[in-house]
């Protein structure tokens, strides 16, 4: 079995008194896909966030390729491969599609830069970002910033993807188109966390999802429990 | 009465009209306008409003008149006036600016605001009150003659000066990649960092960038005004910085006009308005400052949202 | 138990400016002016509290409310005779009119009062950065008329022959009379609301407090407070039109900022600490002596400490050495109750 790129060990995040996330621990591998769902407050943007070294660990520690991720800043572990697509997307939306996608080779690690264009692989993998490429950020349409935002991420060459809700606010003709991405990038080898409000097809397209509640994970279930996503978790839950 | 008020209107406009008070006013304008970039900048990457940015200036201009002194050559003048600067501004931003990140703008500014004495006090310690004069660079104050027009040296080398400076900075910001990261950064300074901006790299040359300029404008006022004191520049930072307010403070290109315009009105009522009312200078110039503020809050040349808050 | 607290929180400061006082009149001639200069500071710098501590809006201008305060008192206390040699364009009116000590400092905090609230109209509307560089605007406006404009006062001449009703006592009532104003407003109704607009602006417009309104009230007071330590300090110390500008200004406000910008307590600690320090440093310049042997500490060196401390205050404890609390039993009492 070999180790984990991702692994993350009994981690607890809070604020004040009271714990976001209570000692949570998964892993995730190369070229899969684990889901992360769970009603709102339930913890999982603070999990990435925590990730990301935006908010310190209470307990726990997180592992990439076996090396602590611990206490490093957020630029630091976005440089290690580690690339994030927040909530909301958050781009430069005065910035056109090009500059936002050259302001993603900043997380390019220094040793694993080859003499592939990262930014010539993103236009083909969305094509509609080429056409668009001189226009600024903020005029594509949501569907549109959503595969901005991925490409992004990707212009880096991590290994590890983080997503937070990429389907908030896309119509579900979208959502097919980004989570198929999802699946290409998959295949390609990179291990994709996937923090997700739609359920069902959260569970559909990962290889396996986590259930977390009030900071805690509470089930798993596997792409064939998809049709029964909803009625398994409430019935969880309640 | 009201003759006397249009006459008076009519000298202070033939008065205005004249070239060299043009030319000045311009040089004064582009010499503000490269302080308002400097304060901009670093507005704009690091949220902070340095107040001691004048004391930056007057380091380096008590640098070239320190030089000045020991009969060093101009050059050597110089290049001791950017070290200092610059050594200056990273010392600030390594000491201050950067533990201070997370706190309130109020903070920063008042803790700007004791930089900026500190230093101040400390040159008085050092040079006294009546400071230092820098003569070398004196040859450039004197006129040239454009035609029928006698024009100082000076100004026309400060409006240069600042072009080609303006000019290199939209380069760097367009075209480099730290400049990207600048940008980016005083955009969304989270964010950018998610992506991997170096967060203390940035910073740092902002502010280096900053202190260039400085330097710059310490070698374009000092030969204007060869006497070095301990306030040297501090009058007109703060005249600056509320014309960057009143410009636009969020966007470099509406700070950078607010600081031109409020150094071309200066240049101007100064150059035009009678003596008896030239001492009231400053209460026209803030006077403006204020009504700007009430009725734009956002900023003269800003279009849009306003950055400032009113209740 | 909140009728003791609240008594503490009065108590406090005043029994501070009282010990002062006390102290002050057991040293020398020579000392004692040190300390009605520190009670006279803790005067401005609770005048300068009361706005900022209550409303969180940084002003940089109050200065010019004691501007005004130091040319009301100094210009109609001057006896008549006296004025014409430094003062030679008054206004009629002004030339003609004397009035005593207590009077001349009642017109000092009305017409500064006055003054503040016409100011405030404007610019009670802005905050933060904005306000800071409105107010600063102001402070160089009205340096800039009282510097020229010699129908008002002495313009660029010092202030002399104010007769010096501001000894220590005075300057002790003085102090305690501003604590008290101070104190009377921030239990206030208006004080409160406002302490609430600077906690929570969207929770306090939601309950009906008016912003501008409180800051309105609270600037016009402040300026009140202001303008009467103005009219102390100018019965203190022979003053001109630049003591009451950049320097001043720096000094209260590093003053309440070391301090603790949020207290009352706060305000009185800050300002009687610094001066404290700024008096010792003063006498160090004259020559210190160090294990027998005098060290020579350059003019100006005042200064340098002073806003070294700020700036390290800002950056290590921006509450502040009070921690921008009142005195409380609290600490006491927590430990107290397991018995």
């Amino acid at each position: 079995m070999t180790e984990p790129v991702l692994r993350i060990q009994g981690i607890s995040v809070g604020f004040g008194g009271n714990l976001v996330v209570r000692e949570l621990s998964l892993e995730v591998n190369l070229g899969e896909i684990v889901g992360l769902i769970g009603p709102n407050g339930a913890g999982k943007s603070t999990t990435l966030h925590a990730l990301m070294g935006l908010v310190p660990l209470r307990t726990g520690d997180v592992l990439l390729d076996g090396r602590s991720l611990r206490r490093r800043s957020p630029e630091r572990i976005a440089r290690s491969g580690v690339a994030l697509v927040p909530e909301g997307r958050r781009l430069f939306g005065e910035l056109t599609v090009e500059e936002n996608l050259r302001l993603g080779l900043a997380g390019r690690r220094k040793n694993g830069a080859s003499d592939d264009d990262p930014i010539a692989d993103a236009y083909e993998l969305f094509p509609i970002l080429d056409e668009f490429r001189s226009r600024a950020a903020g005029v594509l349409s949501g569907g549109q910033q959503q595969q901005l935002a991925i490409a992004r991420a990707l212009v880096a060459e991590p290994s590890v993807l983080l997503l937070d809700e990429p389907s908030l606010g896309l119509a579900p003709t979208v959502v097919d188109l980004v989570f198929s991405t999802l699946a290409t990038i998959r295949d390609r080898g990179l291990a994709i966390l996937l923090v997700e409000q739609r359920a069902q097809r959260t569970v559909a397209l990962a290889d396996r999802t986590h259930v977390l509640a009030n900071g805690e994970l509470r089930l798993t279930l596997t792409p064939k429990d998809a049709a029964d996503t909803d009625r398994m978790v409430a019935a969880y839950l309640s | 009465m009201s003759v006397l008020l249009a006459s008076g209107l009519g000298d202070f406009l033939t008065d205005a009209v004249d070239v060299q008070v043009q030319v000045d006013a311009i040089g004064l304008g582009a010499i503000f306008a490269l302080m308002a970039v400097g304060i901009g900048l670093v507005f704009g990457v690091l949220r902070l409003v340095n107040f001691a940015y004048g004391q930056l200036i007057m380091a380096g201009a008590f640098a070239l008149a320190f030089a000045s002194d020991k009969g060093w050559p101009v050059g050597v003048g110089i290049a001791l006036c950017f070290a200092v600067v610059i050594v200056l501004s990273l010392a600030m931003e390594r000491a201050v600016f950067r533990p201070l990140r997370s706190q309130s703008p109020a903070v920063m500014l008042i803790a700007t605001f004791a930089v900026a004495f500190l230093l101040q006090s400390i040159a008085l310690l050092w040079f006294g009150p009546l400071g230092k004069t820098a003569a070398s660079l004196a040859e450039l104050n004197r006129p040239v003659s454009i035609g029928e027009v006698d024009v100082r040296k000076i100004a026309l080398v400060a409006i240069v000066t600042a072009a080609v400076c303006l000019g290199l900075l939209v380069v760097l910001l367009n075209r480099t990649s730290l400049g990207l990261h600048m940008r980016a950064a005083a955009m969304d300074f989270q964010t950018a960092r998610l992506v991997g901006v170096r967060a203390n790299l940035v910073s740092a040359a902002a502010v280096l960038i900053a202190g260039v300029l400085a330097a710059i404008v310490a070698v374009l006022l000092t030969v204007q005004f060869p006497t070095v004191t301990p306030t040297f520049a501090l009058r007109e930072t703060i005249i600056v910085l509320a014309g960057v307010v009143v410009g636009g403070m969020t966007r470099l290109l509406s700070a950078t006009l607010g600081g031109f315009a409020i150094g071309y009105v200066s240049g101007l009522l100064g150059g035009a308005l009678p003596t008896a009312q030239s001492q009231y200078l400053p209460t026209f110039v803030f006077g403006l400052v204020i009504l700007v503020l009430l009725l734009r809050p956002g900023g003269l040349f800003l279009r849009g949202r306003a950055a400032v808050e009113r209740v | 138990m909140r009728a003791a607290r609240g008594a503490l929180e009065l108590a406090a400061p005043v029994g501070l400016v009282i010990g002062a006082a006390l102290l002050g009149a057991l040293v020398s001639r020579s000392t004692e002016i040190y300390f009605i200069n520190a009670l006279v500071a803790v005067s401005m710098v609770v005048a300068i509290y009361v706005f900022v501590g209550n409303s969180g809006v940084l002003s940089f201008g109050h200065i010019s409310f004691v501007a005004v305060g130091v040319w009301t008192a100094g210009v109609l206390s001057v006896p008549e005779q006296e004025k014409p040699a430094f003062m030679p364009y008054l206004f009629d009116f002004l030339r003609d009119t004397t009035v005593g000590n207590v009077p001349s400092l009642l017109a000092a905090g009305i017409v500064a009062g006055v003054f503040a609230l016409l100011v405030g109209l404007p610019l009670m509307r802005l905050s933060g950065l904005a306000a800071g560089i409105a107010t600063f605007a102001v402070l160089e406006i009205t340096n800039n008329i009282l510097r020229y404009y010699e129908k008002v006062g002495p313009g660029l001449n010092t202030f002399s022959s104010v007769p010096e009703t501001t000894d220590l006592r005075q300057a002790a009532i003085g102090a305690v009379a501003v604590i008290v104003a101070a104190f009377a407003y921030q239990r206030s109704r208006f004080g409160r609301q406002l302490r609430a607009t600077r906690e929570d602006p969207a929770a306090a417009r939601a309950v009906g407090v008016s912003i501008y309104r409180q800051r309105l009230g609270a600037f016009a007071l402040s300026g009140f407070l202001a303008g009467l330590a103005g009219g102390l300090y100018v019965h203190f110390l022979p003053i001109n039109v630049d003591a009451v500008y950049l320097d001043l200004t720096f000094i209260t406000l590093a003053m309440l900022v070391i301090g603790g910008t949020t207290s009352l307590w706060g305000a009185v600690v800050g300002a009687l600490a610094v001066s404290a320090l700024d008096s010792m440093l003063a006498n160090a310049e004259n020559g210190l002596e160090l294990l027998g042997r005098t060290l020579e500490v350059p003019a100006g060196t005042r200064i340098v400490v002073v806003s070294a401390l700020m700036a390290l205050v800002l950056i290590l404890r921006p509450s502040g050495l009070t921690g921008g609390r009142e005195l409380s039993f609290d600490p006491l009492w927590r430990k107290l109750r397991p018995l």
